[in-house]
């Protein structure tokens, strides 16, 4: 994890457990479980900057909704934009 | 900021929106477009385009009666005018253009049911008191394919023009219109002030108007937002059908277009007589439900181009010279039917959705758009109305009917299953994808979800990748 993903974990408010599971979330989507390193994804990168498409959103919806218990709409899947966005929603709060 | 003032403001600057502003300016109105006027157009389906005027060629045999009614109907009245159309971006262009009247369609094993396709565009020609020859393919020029033809259809009112040329004739045309202005830039939202529209770009550019024109393709509902302008319009949902289509300079002569019909999804195999000897070959189809204009074309998609088009259509494509590989994003509805003409909002209006047809039926949807502007109420019961209801299908009934497709697709390029296999494994997908409709794994869940986002029967194919992206 680099210092700046700490920081700015802090300054959104979103527990560090909830931007790890998003990190690992999306590691596994990106390299279909090939193992990218989930650390070097940083709380304020853009889903669409790290390569993830609309496909992708789907399998994150379906993880958000499996983590909450709760439906989610697409158009709040359509404003997860970064990282901690979708940290936010795992945790269970709107991002 | 930039400010300008229009009688009509036509946001999109492929072959719609122009038409719709070149119709409008000829009318007396002053147009304001906005859209990328220079630079590279990625992902405008009109650059990217095969440019067959297809009036019957891209009649399915399972298309209901009543589509295929309405659909020929407004192509017909599209065709009968469009020497005329040409005529007129000719005159105010100084370009000549140049349309190469008809269309051959092959049928071969390739399409188990191609000999029912071929019967359905006649029988649909027919109807319409069309001429529609059946022939021997031998007398088909230019076709030499791998996988041999056993039936060849002429279609004489079918023809092609270089969709490139076209589209930058008719830019010319409104460019240099007087009563046209042209923003450079991408839309990025309409608002209303007062009893005026507001229509801005990412150039700084606001355009105050009583009219707006959305013809941004599936980049509509991104201008449109999710506010209350967006509530009345009250657009349908749009999505792109993502092509690849190649330019190349082929070792033989195709005088005339030739095509297989539609398949997997896709418009078929199809090779277009382009100026200079160059051929077009295309076109993929594949739905996106968030395009991606900027993307460039695959290899995937490139292979199934070559692939296809040597086995179905000339074995010495092989030999040819690759000139130019493009991309174009053709706007799609859920009914597969265009929207065009005014909103739940009496300013804002739809000119899109022609999906396959765009320019083919540009002419007619741009007058189609402009009488709901000068004569309003004209067109308010026609079926492509923005304002129509659009049921969407039960993804149980949709799922049943597609498998077919999703084989043959899967087998994209030239893979072959052994005697019997398609069968299996179409009856085999029939049953899982039944059980992914209605059941509640994460797989489930996300087949479901997508199928909730873009209710139509080129979804099929994504859902594929949907399952198996959730673990």
């Amino acid at each position: 994890m680099n210092p700046a993903a700490m920081t700015s974990t802090r300054q959104a408010g979103t527990s560090p457990t909830a931007i790890d599971r998003a990190r690992l979330l999306i590691a596994e989507l990106l390299d279909h479980g090939a193992g990218r390193d989930p650390a070097m994804i940083g709380a304020d990168d853009t889903l669409s900057g790290l390569g993830l498409d609309s496909l992708d959103r789907v399998a994150l919806a379906v993880a958000i909704e499996r983590a909450t218990g709760a439906d989610l709409a697409d158009t709040a899947v359509l404003r997860i934009q970064t990282v901690t966005d979708l940290a936010g929603h795992l945790a269970g709060g709107k991002a | 900021m930039i400010k300008g003032s229009a009688d009509v403001t036509v946001a999109g600057s492929g072959l719609l929106g122009l038409a719709t502003a070149f119709e409008l300016a000829q009318r007396g109105m002053a147009v304001a477009v906005v859209g990328p006027r220079t630079g590279p157009h990625g992902g405008q389906a009109s650059r990217a385009a095969g440019a067959m005027l297809t009036v019957f060629s891209e009649v399915e045999s399972t298309h209901p009666p009543d589509r295929v009614r309405v659909e020929v109907g407004e192509r017909l009245a599209a065709r009968a005018g469009y020497e005329q159309w040409l005529a007129a971006i000719t005159a105010a262009s100084g370009r000549s253009l140049a349309l190469v009247p008809g269309v051959w369609v092959v049928a071969n094993a390739v399409g188990a049911d191609d000999a029912a396709e071929l019967a359905a565009i006649r029988a649909a020609a027919i109807e319409h008191g069309d001429p529609a020859e059946t022939a021997d393919p031998g007398e088909v020029i230019g076709l030499a394919p791998q996988h041999r033809a056993h039936q060849a259809l002429w279609l004489p009112t079918e023809a092609s023009v270089d969709a490139t040329a076209l589209t930058a004739a008719l830019a010319a045309a409104v460019y240099g219109h007087p009563r046209c202005t042209w923003t450079d830039a991408l839309v990025t939202g309409v608002r209303e002030s007062g009893e005026q529209l507001v229509v801005a770009a990412d150039d700084g550019t606001a355009i105050t108007c009583a009219h707006v024109v959305l013809a941004a393709g599936a980049a509509i509902p991104v201008v449109l937002g999710d506010g209350e302008l967006a509530e009345q319009v009250g657009a349908p949902p749009l999505w792109s059908g993502r092509g690849t289509s190649l330019l190349v300079r082929a070792p033989f002569t195709v005088p005339v277009a030739i095509r297989t019909p539609n398949r997997g999804f896709a418009c078929g195999s199809h090779l277009v007589p382009r100026p200079d000897g160059r051929l077009y070959l295309g076109g993929t189809n594949r739905l996106s439900t968030q395009p991606d204009y900027g993307r460039s074309a695959g290899l995937d998609e490139i292979a199934t181009l070559v692939h296809d088009g040597g086995a179905e259509l000339n074995t010495r494509l092989r030999e040819a010279e690759l000139l130019d590989v493009r991309v174009g994003h053709r706007p799609v509805t859920t009914d597969h039917l265009p929207l065009l003409g005014r909103t739940g909002h009496p300013m804002v209006h739809l000119a899109t959705g022609t999906y396959r047809c765009g320019v083919l039926l540009a002419p007619r949807a741009a007058q189609i758009v402009a009488d709901g502007i000068t004569t309003p109420g004209r067109h308010d019961r026609h079926p492509y109305s923005p304002r129509r209801p659009m049921p969407a299908p039960a993804l149980a009934e949709l799922l049943a009917g597609s498998t077919h497709g999703l084989v043959e697709m899967l087998c994209q390029p030239g893979g072959q299953l052994p005697a019997g296999g398609a069968e299996r494994l179409e009856a085999f997908l029939n049953a899982a994808l039944a059980e992914l409709a209605t059941g509640r794994t994460g797989p489930a869940a996300a087949v479901q979800r997508m199928w909730r986002r873009a209710p139509m029967a080129e979804t099929v194919p994504l859902l594929l990748d949907a399952a198996a992206r959730v673990s």
